[in-house]
């Protein structure tokens, strides 16, 4: 009984967690790799979606540079 | 590397900027890197830029990519190599999936160019690239050749996601000139 209480509560943290990794993953926007030279500078923009004023929803987005290969994400 | 978070109403934009100086590299040497977005509520349009840190004169503009598809294998196309230049080819296993499968240039009748072909296993967010340089087709000035970066899927059991991108830039400065991104899969 204990066990298969404890193997409930383990599948259900699991999918959460998958479940989560999804969506943040899925609002994730990556350009792959792209590389500067001397005197160059990269910058990445964003504009909050839609442009026009009629929703007025508010995007809240983190926008990172990373350098050379991440070997992991956040 | 600068980490910026913003909250914009609709319409409003924002900016992070990242200088060659900051990467602390030796003259002419190049530095690769992942511009990322994560957005947390709403919705953005992302771009990425690359100009001249002196002037400011934009060199460079990519729209948002779309995501790759699993399992579906990039569509480059063909781009032109000058005398002086490198050409790219870079693929990001595109989190949560792996990549697997082998980088390689072909020439305009598809006959692989010498750069061996390269094998690649990534997990999410680690990232490879293939170079070919014009030196090594032995390019003079004024010539120009078209070539096909490919990205070959490995055959496996689990999902593979490779995000491609191709750049072009000076050999000796390591600037990049051009950059490619995938098209949409033919119908």
């Amino acid at each position: 009984m204990i066990r298969r209480f404890v193997r409930g509560i383990l599948l259900l943290v699991t999918g959460v967690l998958m479940v989560s990794a999804t969506q943040v993953f899925a609002q994730l926007t990556d350009f792959g790799a792209i590389g500067i030279g001397e005197g160059q500078t990269l910058e990445l923009n964003v504009v909050a979606w839609p442009p026009d004023r009629a929703t007025r929803r508010s995007a809240f987005a983190t926008a990172t540079a990373y350098r050379g290969r991440c070997p992991t994400r956040r | 590397m600068p980490d910026k978070t913003v909250s914009l109403q609709p319409g409003l934009s924002a900016s992070v900027s990242l200088h060659w100086l900051a990467l602390h590299l030796a003259a002419g040497q190049r530095g690769e890197l992942q511009p990322m977005v994560s957005i947390t509520n709403g919705a953005c349009a992302a771009t990425v830029e690359i100009y001249e840190t002196v002037g400011g004169a934009t060199q460079v503009t990519l729209p948002q990519p779309d995501r790759s598809l699993p399992g579906v294998t990039p569509q480059l196309g063909a781009l032109g190599l000058a005398f002086g230049q490198t050409v790219r080819l870079n693929v990001v296993a595109w989190p949560p999936d792996p990549c697997a499968g082998t980088l390689q240039f072909l020439d305009k009748d598809g006959i692989p160019e010498p750069p061996p072909d390269k094998p690649v296993n990534l997990q999410a967010g680690q990232a490879a690239f293939l170079d070919l340089p014009a030196a090594v087709l032995g390019l003079t000035a004024g010539q120009r050749t078209e070539v096909q970066p490919v990205v070959m899927l490995a055959v496996s059991d689990s999902v593979s996601v490779c995000q491609a991108t191709v750049e072009v830039f000076a050999t000796a400065t390591g600037r990049t000139r051009a950059v490619l991104i995938p098209q949409p899969p033919p119908d």
